[in-house]
């Protein structure tokens, strides 16, 4: 997996390219809570995941809760297909609030 | 512990329940307003429903629901009890016990589509006695608020759309241990559809105290599948260590959702009332009920957060049924511990064991009195003399353990004469007395279906049509009375009726018909109504489906010989039949009596033992093969055993009689030496002896050599047979 955090002033963005499992969990959190602590607005791009498990989902919980509770933006993007159907599995795609784009297969 | 264990304790509860509510149903149709039995008509039918819903019998639960909605009806005086309804609980009854049957043996199975048509119709019939008012899911819809005579067609039910529910909370770990709820959730859909999901996001700690490795995720899930409770719960099967998961059938009460709630979630209620809505448990309008009073409740100052189940409960939003059931299950709960700590449940063959361990004690004691008296030390003679009291008191209790009355069993033909009665349009009472006597519980078992057929019989040949009664100026009613008492030993049953009695030139004639017996042979009376009881014997003129058909009579008496015991009938024509069973009380370790004959130990049954005189030759007569002594002005027949058994051994200096009672004869045994007491545990004699005639069993004694044990039915019938046949002689 590969984290990229790019970002200027208040606006930052995640890249995330790989898997969002078990394995890299912990630095995947390490990150995120930088990036939140770092941007005011933050956005997650999800177009490259190409796994999610629990644990990747609960962090993209716990980011968007954080958020809230500092008054800060997130968002995530370009859900991959494997993150929309995880998310449809535990029903919480409308938790997150964010456009998604459904792939016409 | 094992689900199947407890399964089966349902089943054994289902049937006594189902046997409580036949009782009382019975008891009904003479005081059809006796509350506390339509109370304990309810109760009964709801605990077979909530248990059979702890364990996913849907058919059961779907069938004792439309049961207990008439009752309840019943019990709120909407619906006065009669007759019918109390046929058609009977009929209703009959087919849970058919539900619980095919659950118990053929689990999985589809329900026989007869069954199933028969459960329909039944359920349609008892809803039209709550006078058609709909029952089940549409009464959740009934808005609760309003007290209205709807709500009391039945417990409300949740989730009117046959869902399961599931809530699920993962143990921390299992992420770590490889396993991914993400994966059962996919496969549980493959299994059914998930209708609704929930995922709980709440259990995600602070940011810095979130180990990102755990699992925090609890689901709530709507889901609708043919499959049963086991096969969901596999799903979760690797998961379920330090997880909750637990399974609600469909159509669980609200009272369990809320107990759901309370005991998963309890500060978090708002979401859960957000879960139950979305699952379809409750409605969306008494949930917003509950929610905004508890936002409000939170804005005051002392702002005490209520659990939503109270406030629910307070507002009537979860109806007063649900609350009253609730309180019913907790008192019942209640008397059911009580009845815990007056009966403890053990497993028949455990009895068993110790019964056949005390029987070992008991030879073992025999053997070691013995050693002691040859030693001739006092004081190991006293020791083992005190030893064998106890042995007997243990005896004594652990026999007692198997010990059971008779009334049970006598109540089950309560219903076997009311149904019998309706089929042959015969008005019939049953009397029961003598419901306390006891007896041995592997006795009672084989006891009660030779009591039914006798019963039907008495019912169906014995009471007479209605005109012929009243001709013979009877009451309309006929009685069958069963009775039961002990005597010498023995529990006398007895099956009587206030019928037509037995017709003796019918059976004489048919019995030389049959070759039973040649013509011109010379019965008493006495005789030819017992011939009823010879293999393919039936006087009935014509065959009904209840009895008649020739097989029953000798079938009923082969049972009985099983069992160590008698049976006779007794007849007076025009005045009715009584059947007398004689029994054992038990079938393990008696008292018995023990005598030498030549090298031969006898044991005679102590109960049966009346006294024990000397033999002295001038007061004997002997004639042909029987002889009789004058014993107190009395002619009393006796048996020489050394001659029935051909005994060659040594004889005494001088003959005993030990004189013998049974069924109000006497007769007197002759033996060489009287050995006095003596425990005995009975063995049974190998297939071998089966034909063997005068012994009924064997027995080991302290020696270690074996003594039999006499059949003192047999042979006083022996000897007062021989009485009657000879001519001239003294009849008794």
């Amino acid at each position: 997996m590969d984290i990229r955090i790019t970002g200027s002033g208040k606006k930052g963005s995640i890249v995330i390219d790989g898997d969002m499992n078990i394995y890299n969990a912990v630095d995947l959190k390490e990150s995120f809570v930088g990036a939140l602590r770092t941007y005011e607005e933050l956005e997650v791009n999800l177009a490259a995941v190409t796994q999610i498990d629990t644990t990747g989902i609960q962090l993209l919980v716990l980011l968007k809760r954080e958020a809230g509770k500092l008054g800060r933006v997130l968002r995530l993007t370009n859900h991959s297909s494997v993150t929309l159907q995880a998310f449809d599995t535990y029903h919480i795609t409308a938790f997150f609030g964010d456009p998604v784009v459904i792939p016409s297969e | 512990m094992n689900l199947d264990e407890v399964l089966a304790t349902f089943f054994v509860e289902c049937k006594e329940l189902r046997g409580e509510i036949e009782n009382l149903l019975l008891h009904l149709e003479s005081a059809p307003d006796d509350a506390d039995a339509i109370n304990g008509l309810f109760r009964a039918a709801h605990t077979i429903k909530g248990s059979a819903g702890l364990f996913g019998l849907e058919d059961v639960v779907a069938f004792t629901h439309a049961m207990e909605s008439l009752l309840d009806a019943v019990r709120g005086g909407q619906v006065p009890v009669d007759g019918e309804m109390i046929a058609l609980l009977l009929e209703s009854c009959d087919h849970v016990g058919d539900l619980a049957d095919h659950a118990e043996l053929r689990a999985g199975e589809s329900l026989e589509h007869s069954v199933q048509t028969r459960g329909e119709g039944l359920k349609q019939r008892l809803r039209a006695y709550i006078g058609g008012k709909p029952t089940a899911g549409t009464a959740v819809s009934v808005k609760p608020a309003m007290p209205d005579s709807d709500q009391r067609s039945g417990e409300p039910v949740g989730n009117g759309n046959g869902d399961w529910h599931l809530s699920l909370r993962f143990d921390k770990e299992i992420l770590k241990n490889g396993m991914e709820p993400l994966s059962f959730i996919r496969y549980l859909a493959t299994m059914g559809t998930i209708n609704h999901l929930v995922t709980l996001l709440d259990g995600i700690p602070e940011i810095d105290d979130m180990d990102p490795e755990c699992c925090y995720l609890g689901f709530e899930i709507s889901f609708n599948t043919d499959a049963d409770k086991d096969t969901i719960a596999n799903v979760f099967e690797f998961a379920r260590e330090g997880s909750v998961i637990r399974i609600l059938p469909p159509h669980s009460k609200i009272s369990d959702y809320l107990e759901l709630i309370q005991t998963l979630d309890p500060d978090n209620h708002i979401r859960l009332g957000e879960m139950l809505t979305a699952c379809g448990a409750m409605t969306a309008v008494e949930l917003e009920e509950g929610l905004r009073t508890q936002r409000e409740r939170e804005e005051r100052p002392e702002g005490r957060r209520e659990p939503l189940g109270e406030i629910l409960a307070e507002q009537r939003l979860a109806p007063k049924e649900t609350v009253d059931a609730a309180l019913a299950k907790q008192k019942e709960m209640r008397e059911s511990k009580a009845r815990e700590i007056q009966y403890i449940r053990v497993q028949a063959d455990k009895l068993d064991h110790l019964i056949n361990l005390v029987g070992e004690l008991v030879i073992a004691g025999a053997s070691a009195h013995l050693l002691a008296r040859q030693s001739r030390q006092t004081r190991v003679q006293e020791a083992t003399s005190l030893v064998s009291s106890l042995v007997e008191d243990i005896r004594d209790s652990a026999l007692r353990l198997r010990m059971v009355e008779i009334g049970e069993t006598f109540n089950r033909f309560r219903r076997v004469v009311h149904d019998v009665s309706q089929e042959l349009g015969k008005a019939i009472d049953l009397e029961i007395s003598g419901a306390e006597t006891e007896l041995d519980k592997t006795v009672v078992e084989k006891i009660s279906d030779p009591i039914m057929h006798l019963v039907r019989n008495a019912m169906d040949h014995g009471i007479e049509p209605l005109e012929v009664r009243r001709a013979r100026g009877k009451p309309d009613k006929g009685t069958v009375r069963l009775n039961a008492y002990h005597d010498s030993g023995m529990i006398v049953i007895e099956v009587a009726d206030d019928g037509g009695g037995l017709n003796r030139e019918r059976i004489y004639a048919k019995a030389i018909e049959r070759g039973v017996i040649a013509p011109g042979q010379t019965l008493t009376d006495n005789e030819i109504v017992n011939l009823i009881f010879e293999p393919g014997f039936s006087t009935s003129e014509h065959v009904t489906n209840l009895s008649g058909r020739g097989v029953g009579m000798d079938v009923v008496k082969r049972n009985i010989t099983a069992l160590r015991g008698s049976v006779e009938i007794a007849s007076r024509e025009g005045e009715g039949s009584k059947v007398c069973i004689r029994l054992p009380l038990t079938l393990a370790i008696i008292d018995g009596f023990l005598v030498r004959v030549g090298d031969t130990f006898f044991v005679v049954p102590l109960d049966m033992v009346v006294e024990c005189i000397e033999l002295r030759g001038q007061e004997t007569s002997v004639s042909c093969e029987s002889s009789y002594i004058n014993l107190r002005d009395e002619a009393l027949p006796y048996l020489r055993l050394r001659d029935i058994f051909r005994e060659q051994g040594r004889r005494g200096r001088r003959e005993n009689i030990v004189v013998v009672q049974h069924a109000g004869n006497k007769a007197g045994l002759v033996v060489d030496e009287l050995q006095g007491e003596f425990q005995t545990v009975i063995k049974p004699l190998g297939k071998v002896f089966s034909r063997l005639q005068g012994i009924s069993g064997s027995t080991i004694l302290g020696s270690g050599e074996v003594a039999l044990i006499l059949d003192v039915p047999g042979l006083i019938h022996r000897t007062l047979s021989r009485m009657e046949k000879a001519p001239g002689q003294l009849s008794h």
